[in-house]
């Protein structure tokens, strides 16, 4: 009887361990597409989160095989890793919109600086030009032919 | 002000001008460039891993020789589900309505834009029968709405088991 309840306890165990591993694996999945909807790189991200897959799926084979504690063992381990990269997708979400944020604001302030500057820089091109070419007219020299004394 | 001087400044002036407004044009095209055309792919491999041969009758209870190619083209990463189904000639699916029968066994994997993932599959069939349809149905999970949905392609391979 004992023995009973304890394979129940087991087994109810293991299904949900496998329970949340998969709703923690979803939500880890969101933070990852938002994550890279803001720009980020989540290749990395998504390797690992394959990895928390694929203990997800060994511990519902053990599950079938009635390995229960093998499929809670395995399935608590995918949680622990879709949470993990729940994290560190929220992080880069922080930082690629952050880096987004900037380039919005740098990417106007740097146009706007350099037709100001390439402004500046022609019109004195300009001046410098204008002034050469008046230094060299002035310096011209009027010369006169000599006349054949012949 | 001279109108030698004047002219100059407009002149300036139309350059600047001009410049910010081809900037801004390259800018608002590069921002709002619509992206590539999205789709998933999901296809059937032989033994040899091509679509040069399939296998068309296997032993009851003999493993399947044949492997499974999802690729993701979405622009952005999925998480694909694959869905194997065992059904018959009176089994009904179609691009948009999935097999109504019971899921025997689910594969699943996120796959990074452009990424590709092939599998083997690992099934077997216990009764003898001819005209067996192995379906595989791609699905995807929807972060949005909290559920697999249906993407709409699937494949299949008739089969005899003796």
């Amino acid at each position: 009887m004992g023995s009973l309840a304890y394979a129940e306890s087991s087994q109810a165990s293991a299904n949900r361990a496998i329970n949340e591993a998969q709703d923690s694996i979803y939500v880890a999945y969101k933070s990852i597409a938002q994550a890279e909807q803001a720009g980020g790189d989540v290749t990395n991200l998504v390797d690992l989160l394959n990895t928390a897959v694929s203990l997800l799926e060994d511990a519902r084979d053990s599950y079938e095989q009635e390995d229960y504690s093998t499929a809670y063992e395995k399935a608590v381990e995918a949680e622990s890793i879709a949470e993990t990269v729940k994290q560190n997708a929220d992080d880069l979400q922080a930082r690629a919109s952050f880096a987004r944020t900037l380039q919005i604001i740098v990417i106007p302030l740097a146009i706007v600086l350099a037709v100001i500057f390439s402004y500046i820089f022609i019109k004195r091109g300009w001046k410098w030009l204008e002034r050469k070419a008046d230094e060299e007219f002035l310096e011209m020299e009027i010369g006169i032919p000599e006349e054949d004394e012949d | 002000m001279s109108k030698r001087r004047m002219e100059e400044n407009l002149i300036f002036i139309a350059v600047a001008v001009s410049t910010m407004i081809v900037v801004s044009m390259l800018i608002y095209t590069a921002v709002t460039s619509p992206p590539s055309e999205s789709f998933s792919v999901i296809s059937i491999l032989g033994p040899n891993q091509d679509a040069s041969y399939y296998v068309d009758e296997v032993n009851v209870g003999e493993t399947i020789d044949m492997y499974i190619l999802v690729e993701n083209h979405e622009n952005r990463a999925e998480y694909y589900v694959v869905k194997f189904k065992l059904g018959d000639v009176n089994t009904e699916i179609s691009d948009n309505q999935p097999a109504s029968l019971s899921t025997r066994k689910t594969y699943q994997k996120i796959l990074n834009d452009k990424e590709s993932w092939q599998f083997p599959v690992d099934v077997s069939i216990s009764e003898r029968g001819n005209d067996y349809r192995l379906i595989f149905e791609l699905w995807r999970y929807n972060e949005n709405t909290g559920d697999t949905e249906y993407t709409g392609n699937w494949v299949q391979v008739w089969l005899d088991v003796r």
